[in-house]
């Protein structure tokens, strides 16, 4: 009856558009394999959840089910020497590392912890460390230059294999490295082949994209008003991949912000279509990005105190006669602005999302 | 400092274009016609009386297994241009002089397809003589990179001749019956006669009209050649046509259901040649229910010449097929019906996506799209017109509320279905109507509170409750409601979900993740929210209430919770089915004694 059911669940899986449905199934899928402690589907459901909600859904599932693969994983590797899905647990670990940075609830001793079990693993299955470097990079980069810049260098130098993200992504890091050194002619031009759709993956170039629009943003918050056009198409870039790419909605903060910089009157629209983003989002960064963009956007308001917009009825802050205090919404985004902001920086030792809400609404 | 040049093994490079750069070496047949083509057009574009009259041919005479020559009427190569595009690998005689740039009316680019002749013949041999020249060479290459070139003492007709004889094994790509099957599968399209000649017959190896141009296109032909093509019978046929790219076709509806992340291979040409089989990134993902037919004449294709670069032209040339099929599906299910009908007991999901991303089409479709709710299957459009707030929840909450829901005549939705919650919230967007999901207030709302006596009456059962379902983190509250079959009413909200998933997690996970684990629950902890609400009108409950036996009633309990959780679907976290059991076990003992 078991494997019976399993098939089934599988086969009903195949129907289902990748993301919060689709896990809904996975997890029946595993609940069903426990029970008859099937072992491939035991490891294989998780493994399939873990990949929708890294790229289609909440990022934050991949810590609640990783600490039950890696169990199955080494309880298999204790008894029999091998496990036929070390790659793919691998595999799976990596987005453990590499989503590690926007949870302040990571502590960086606790990174440490994951980063030396990852870097036993590479050594222990005959991985190279490249990938190791790289996350450590990834990581880093926000608290820890010199740590930040070494990983760097090492992941450069370390030899690609199978564990080695795709070369799309991996010039994709690269281009991250540059932006954070503040080299933005070489980003742009080892960018090239990405933004030209040379070299692209599941991933890039939208994630590329994000990096740009971030950077310009930036800049045209410190008032470079010349690199608006090119802030606004990569902007646009994002918005029009965010059907096709879900990969994309990670950036829909920096798309609203860089609205709020650059056209209120659009920012608007595309809040009152996306303001579950921000309320369903368990990503503290990019929840971050996005209260930080509506409070520039009502910013822009300054004049009035009382603004008119249509919001349905479970938006949080819903008003039936459709009249908001801008004080109200502006304090709502702010408290968790602020909150995130010091979460992260007490995390990373340092004040640099403090720094980018004082940029964008300090100002 | 002094400079180096790379040398370039050419045998090792030929191996590197048999392994991975082409998928087998039929393809030099492909490249062959390829650069046959090329040169018509290169003629085409100095000779203005060969266009006219529309002379450009292609022709392969064949000595079966052994060898074969093929002929272009084409512009020809003179000396220079022999040393200059059949010496230098990656130099394409379709790059314009001046600027470098790859003209847009020829189909080879890279100046790499004559060295896939190498896959199936020790040396290549060219005659050739050029348009504006009255002197003919033979050049011969061999895979070590060295080459000759004589002049031809005789003329031959302005073209080029290539001569292959088959290198040891492969015979096979030199039969007949292989040929003709290649010259069929790359050229079937091609706007130019290819004629074959084996020693006995001669015939015209191509087509010389394609079924979806000209004026009247007849459908049933059309149909036809997809199932030749194909080898399927199709339910229909959509005549495709995109300025972006210059590009035309057909899509053919698949007579069966395909998964919605189903990738199809379709037929695609490059200005009438055959680049793949297996073509996938050129129509829009949700098309999953069309195998299609399609000759470009603007796109970028790749070096191995399989699929096209994913540039801005190749976007909008998707888009623009994508309208076709869309107008097509329009026109059906505005004119057609019982057809629109027939399409939908098939591809319904495909409906469903196509809806999500089209506005225009999502109008059209929504009285055929269907959701299943607490007042039985309801349209789009019912849905529309229904005049109240729609509620709607996930496949585990539908399971959990849609009872109680139903007995009071509430409406709850489904959207645990594919696609359903997307759909329900484009009607948000599209119609004047009210789309939430379903909330705890919603709930109480189904929950009326107990008269004060009442609720005087249950505060033992309560506390006994409270007691007994403290280790699971539960509330416990007395309410009245429909059913009254429905003795106990469980409810827990996404947090406590989420933090029954840590805790289970915590005890069987491996330790590196307790201590993040923890913070997550801290943090979660209390916003969580479960609660085990007994029903007033359940002649159990009211027995439970005046029953003085505490041991019967913890067991009665127990046995609830279980059941409650069973009947929403929770999962079972500490053993609870064990504890029903033994509860159950216990009553049955004390009764038996």
């Amino acid at each position: 009856m078991g494997s019976d059911t399993i098939n089934e669940i599988w086969r009903e899986s195949y129907y289902v558009q990748p993301g919060i449905e689709r896990m809904k199934i996975y997890k029946r899928g595993w609940e069903e394999a426990d029970k008859c402690k099937d072992y491939n589907n035991q490891i294989e459901f998780r493994i399939e959840y873990m990949q929708d909600a890294c790229f289609y859904d909440d990022v934050m599932e991949i810590y609640i089910v990783m600490p039950e693969l890696l169990k199955l994983h080494d309880e298999y590797m204790a008894e029999y020497g091998e496990n036929p899905y070390t790659g793919s647990v691998m595999w799976n670990y990596k987005w453990i590392l590499g989503n590690a940075m926007d949870f302040y609830q990571i502590t960086e001793e606790q990174f440490e912890a994951f980063t030396a079990d990852f870097k036993n693993r590479c050594l222990q299955y005959g991985f190279s460390l490249r990938t190791y470097y790289e996350y450590c990079f990834m990581f880093y980069k926000f608290s820890n230059w010199e740590k930040a810049d070494y990983s760097y260098k090492m992941f450069m130098k370390c030899n690609r294999d199978r564990l080695s993200d795709c070369i799309a992504c991996e010039r994709d890091v690269e281009i991250d490295y540059l932006l954070a050194v503040g080299d933005i002619e070489k980003a742009l031009l080892r960018a090239k082949p990405l933004l030209n759709r040379n070299m692209t993956c599941a991933e890039v170039p939208e994630i590329t994209y994000g990096k740009f629009l971030r950077y310009y943003n930036f800049q045209i918050a410190d008032g470079n008003n010349e690199v608006i056009e090119i802030a606004n198409e990569y902007s646009d870039k994002i918005r029009n991949s965010i059907t096709r790419k879900k990969i994309a909605q990670e950036y829909q903060g920096d798309v609203l912000l860089n609205y709020s910089l650059t056209n209120p009157t659009k920012g608007l629209t595309y809040y009152k279509r996306n303001w579950g983003f921000f309320e369903k989002n368990r990503n503290p960064v990019q929840k971050f990005y996005f209260a930080v963009g509506v409070i520039r956007l009502f910013k822009n308001m300054n004049d009035k105190s009382i603004y008119k917009m249509k919001l349905p009825s479970n938006h949080p802050l819903y008003q039936e006669g459709n009249e908001y205090e801008i004080s109200t919404v502006q304090k709502y985004y702010d408290n968790y602005a602020i909150d995130m902001a010091k979460k992260l920086d007490y995390r990373n030792k340092n004040t640099y999302y403090m720094d980018v809400y004082k940029r964008y609404v300090e100002v | 400092m002094e400079e180096f040049r790379f040398k370039v093994n050419l045998g090792g490079m030929i191996e590197i274009l048999s392994d991975h750069l082409y998928s087998s070496p039929d393809v030099y047949i492909r490249e062959l016609l390829q650069n046959g083509v090329d040169a018509i057009v290169g003629r085409e574009k100095v000779d203005e009386e060969y266009k006219q009259k529309q002379q450009g041919k292609l022709s392969l005479k064949l000595d079966e297994q052994k060898s074969l020559s093929f002929r272009d009427n084409g512009v020809g190569l003179t000396k220079e241009e022999i040393h200059r595009f059949l010496a230098i690998i990656g130099e394409s005689s379709k790059r314009d002089i001046e600027s470098g740039k790859i003209l847009s009316d020829y189909i080879g680019r890279f100046g790499i397809g004559m060295l896939s002749c190498f896959m199936v013949a020790d040396n290549i041999c060219i005659r050739t003589r050029s348009v504006s020249s009255n002197v003919s060479y033979e050049w011969i290459g061999k895979p070590d990179g060295t080459y000759t070139l004589v002049e031809l003492q005789q003329e031959i007709p302005v073209g080029t001749e290539i001569y292959l004889e088959a290198k040891n094994g492969c015979e096979e790509y030199f039969k007949k019956d292989k040929v003709e099957e290649l010259l069929m599968h790359y050229g079937f399209i091609l706007p130019y006669p290819i004629l074959l000649d084996d020693g006995v017959d001669k015939k015209r190896a191509n087509p010389t009209n394609l079924p979806w141009e000209g004026n009247s296109i007849n459908k049933q032909e059309l149909l036809m050649f997809g199932q030749i093509m194909f080898q399927t019978q199709f339910m229909d046929c959509i005549v495709l046509h995109s300025e972006e790219g210059q590009l035309d076709g057909v899509a053919y509806i698949l007579p069966y259901s395909v998964q919605p992340s189903t990738k199809q291979n379709h037929l695609i040409y490059l200005k009438n040649m055959l680049l793949t089989e297996k073509g996938q990134n050129i129509l829009p993902d949700w098309a999953v229910f069309t195998k299609c037919i399609i000759n470009a004449r603007e796109l970028r294709p790749t070096a191995s010449r399989e699929s096209f670069y994913e540039d801005e032209t190749l976007e909008l040339a998707r888009n623009e097929i994508g309208k076709c099929i869309a107008d097509y599906l329009k026109e059906l299910a505005q004119h057609d019906k019982i057809t629109f009908q027939q399409f939908l007991d098939v591809h319904s999901l495909v409906v469903k996506s196509i809806a999500i991303e089209d506005d225009e089409l999502y109008q059209i479709f929504i009285e055929y799209l269907e959701f299943v709710t607490t007042r039985g299957v309801m349209t789009g459009r019912d849905l529309c017109y229904s005049n109240e707030p729609l509620l709607y929840c996930g496949m585990d909450e539908y399971r959990q509320l849609s009872q109680m829901f139903f007995a009071q005549g509430k409406l709850l939705i489904n959207a645990g279905y594919v696609y359903s919650r997307d759909l329900l919230l484009k009607m948000q967007d599209l119609f004047d109507v009210e789309v939430l999901p379903v909330d705890f207030s919603e709930v109480e709302d189904l929950l009326k509170d107990v008269s004060l006596e009442e609720a005087e009456d249950a505060v033992d059962l309560l506390e006994v409750a409270e007691t007994i379902l403290k280790p699971f983190a539960c509330d416990v509250e007395i309410k009245q409601y429909i059913p009254a079959n429905l003795p106990a009413f469980f409810y827990q909200n996404e947090d406590a979900k989420l933090l029954n998933e840590i805790k289970r997690v915590q005890e069987k996970g491996d330790n590196l993740f307790w201590n993040l684990l923890n913070n997550f629950a801290d943090e979660i902890e209390e916003k969580a929210d479960a609660v085990l609400y007994f029903n007033m009108r359940n002649p159990i409950v009211k027995k439970m209430i005046t029953t003085d036996n505490r041991k019967m009633l913890e067991d009665i309990i127990i046995i609830l919770y279980v059941q409650t959780l069973l009947i929403g679907g929770f999962p079972l976290r500490n053993n609870e089915l064990g504890m029903m059991n033994d509860r159950l076990l216990s009553i049955m003992e004390r009764n038996l004694l």
